[in-house]
């Protein structure tokens, strides 16, 4: 059982059922006895009124002196009167019916529970006397059968109102527990945010069950973005110190003295290919992902920031790039991520493009489309199906297409996003479509 | 033409310099970044090749500085990150071209060239002005007459500058803070010598002298 609430749940029923039937059993025990003891109180009563009468004629018990309710039949009141010499006289009440009653001594008294006629649940107090030499038992009853039934119904009604008490508590606890889990709903879209970049913690006004929790989790979060730039500016270190003495033996074989030679002319191509190499790989640990909590791509900032640069470099082509976008895109991705992308979208179509370059990012319903075309010569059909076949590589070591559509499919791969390449139908070059998956 | 050369690995900063005197540059080299937001704000430099990673202060903090002090001169980025998110950082502060690393010496040259030119308006690839041709690659003057010229290291930079500032009056004073690195001797004598040798090779008619202003490169026949 994992869901608080249901352990709550249970845990409160478990300890009101309990309580409840203590109650329950306590309270019906003690009725039983209040009404027992009122019982005998109005049994003692009959059994003086009786005992007065005896004592007026000792020798017969006279029936038109004695309570009428004596001499209904049925009634549930009746006497019985054992006198040690073998007398017995019974109330008219009684009819045939036999009770069993022991004989007791003078001052004995006893209470006793015997089923009368007709199924009667009889109450009998019986009692020793010894009057003026004259012993007797004296045995009175009542019937409890109407008072068992009224007391049956009150326990019940007890029963139902604590039940529906339970019931009433539940209901009330739920609600108050859903009221409190609300909280927590809150740190849950607190993270949502966070995922898209709107916050870079999560708020620590929250229960004060969940705030160690928080804590530890920002402190991650802090850790890990620690991390990703530490990491950033360390690879950037590297290739710094790297790239230094890389260009100077590449500018060493330039030169045209070392052409001359075969053997320096092998060197200076793998001195290229490792220019090349660790170009592709830095550039693939640069990478951050999506999830982190980074600087987000803003397009409606960030893509006329990054026309701009490309109208810069490509300034002598007097190339036309035009670009589209959503009004409702809101940022996405991370900030290098999204550029790397675009950057090596863009500029692997303005390197191939006649004079027009056209680039949309559009939000279809929370999912962003990127298209990136060209009116340059294309693509062919087998380069296409290279280029799209999952896992593939593409032939890195050639320039052109190679290494920027490779790293742009490896950050679409990394955020789970889908990249196609085709002819485009308007421009006639070639077109590459970019869906990143929802991100809202 | 004077190039500031931002550089902070030693070895490769002291071939860069090399090649660019060979084409024509007084180069002063910074390997720190206050060093070189200094140079960059007193000295008349044509242009500036910037590398980004630099100790003392980042590349592209002295990019801005300079920028805020309206200091146009062009600039060259170098890096070794190049990361299009670094590209338009770099283009966003105010550079004027960008070039990763490793990179070929004569794509730096190219881009060189190219950004002077655009500095200057020159069209075209070649520097021609007044039916003059400069051949930059071998330092060459074409004349109208189809005549090639040989031209020593600093009649090339001189005539260049010339070439590049056609109809203005240019002080010796300025030629010399343009022709020369920092911490050359500077007699304006000098001047005086090459401009004579530049109109013996070219024609007395090609080069003016205004008293008080300095010469004047004659951009039409």
């Amino acid at each position: 059982m994992n869901s608080l609430e249901r352990r709550l749940q249970l845990g409160l029923v478990l300890s009101l059922l309990l309580l409840m039937g203590l109650f329950w059993m306590v309270g019906s025990q003690s009725l039983r006895q209040l009404t027992e003891n009122f019982i005998i109180s109005r049994l003692e009563h009959d059994a003086e009124s009786l005992l007065r009468v005896i004592s007026a004629h000792p020798e017969r018990l006279l029936q038109q002196e004695v309570d009428p309710i004596f001499n209904l039949p049925f009634s549930g009141h009746y006497y019985l009167v054992l006198f040690n010499d073998g007398r017995k006289f019974t109330s008219r009440s009684l009819w045939d019916h036999a009770l069993e009653i022991p004989r007791l001594a003078p001052g004995e008294s006893r209470r006793l529970h015997r089923t009368g006629p007709s199924g009667q649940q009889l109450l009998v107090l019986v009692e020793g006397y010894d009057l003026q030499g004259v012993k007797f038992t004296l045995a009175v009853t009542e019937d409890l059968t109407p008072i068992e039934a009224q007391r049956d119904r009150f326990t019940r009604n007890f029963a139902l109102l604590g039940l529906l008490g339970i019931a009433v508590l539940l209901v009330m606890q739920r609600l108050v527990v859903r009221r409190s889990f609300r909280r927590l709903e809150r740190v849950r879209e607190d993270i949502q945010r966070l995922e898209q970049g709107e916050i870079e913690r999560l708020s620590e006004d929250v229960p004060a069950e969940v705030l160690p929790l928080v804590q530890e989790f920002n402190h991650l979060l802090q850790l890990l973005g620690q991390r990703l730039e530490r990491s950033r500016n360390a690879l950037g270190n590297l290739a710094h110190s790297l790239k230094g003495p890389l260009n100077l033996l590449q500018q060493y074989f330039d030169g045209e003295h070392a052409a001359r030679i075969k053997e320096t002319q092998q060197a200076g191509d793998q001195v290229k290919r490792i220019s090349r190499l660790m170009e592709r790989e830095l550039k693939r640990a640069r990478m951050a992902g999506a999830g982190l909590p980074s600087r987000r791509f803003d397009p409606a900032t960030d893509l006329p920031d990054l026309v701009n640069v490309l109208n810069s470099i490509y300034h002598k082509r007097h190339l036309k790039i035009q670009y589209e976008l959503s009004d409702d895109i809101s940022p996405f991705g991370d900030h290098e991520d999204m550029l790397e992308l675009l950057g090596n979208l863009l500029d692997n179509a303005c390197k191939w493009a006649d004079s027009t370059v056209k680039c949309a990012v559009l939000n279809d319903d929370g999912q962003i489309i990127i298209t990136v075309e060209d009116d340059g010569p294309g693509l062919s059909d087998k380069e296409i199906g290279t280029l799209t076949r999952r896992g593939t590589r593409l032939d890195e070591t050639k320039e052109g297409h190679g290494l920027g559509l490779s790293i742009a499919k490896d950050i679409v791969n990394l955020y789970s996003g889908k990249i196609t390449f085709e002819r485009s139908a308007e421009l006639r070059g070639l077109k590459v479509t970019v869906l990143l998956r929802q991100l809202t | 033409m004077r190039l500031l050369l931002v550089e902070d690995d030693k070895l490769l900063a002291e071939s860069l310099r090399k090649n660019l005197v060979q084409r024509g540059f007084a180069v002063d080299l910074a390997d720190n970044g206050i060093d070189a937001e200094f140079m960059g704000s007193e000295e008349p430099y044509d242009i500036v090749v910037l590398d980004l990673g630099l100790p003392g202060r980042p590349g592209l903090e002295v990019l801005k500085n300079w920028r805020k002090q309206e200091n146009p001169v062009p600039v060259i980025v170098l890096t070794a990150r190049d990361a299009w998110h670094e590209r338009v950082e770099g283009f966003k502060a105010g550079a004027d071209d960008y070039l990763g690393k490793p990179f070929h010496v004569e794509e730096l040259n190219a881009r060189i060239h190219a950004l002077i030119r655009r500095n200057h308006a020159v069209k075209g690839q070649t520097l021609q002005v007044g039916g003059l041709r400069l051949d930059e690659e071998q330092q060459q003057i074409h004349l109208p007459d189809g005549r090639i010229l040989d031209l020593t290291g600093t009649e090339f930079r001189l005539l260049r500058y010339f070439m590049l500032n056609p109809g203005k009056p240019l002080s010796k004073t300025r030629l010399t803070e343009h022709l020369y690195e920092q911490d050359f001797d500077r007699d304006s004598n000098l001047i005086e010598v090459y401009v004579s040798r530049l109109r013996d090779k070219l024609g007395k008619e090609r080069i003016l002298t205004r008293r008080g202003q300095g010469y004047i490169f004659v951009a039409k026949q």
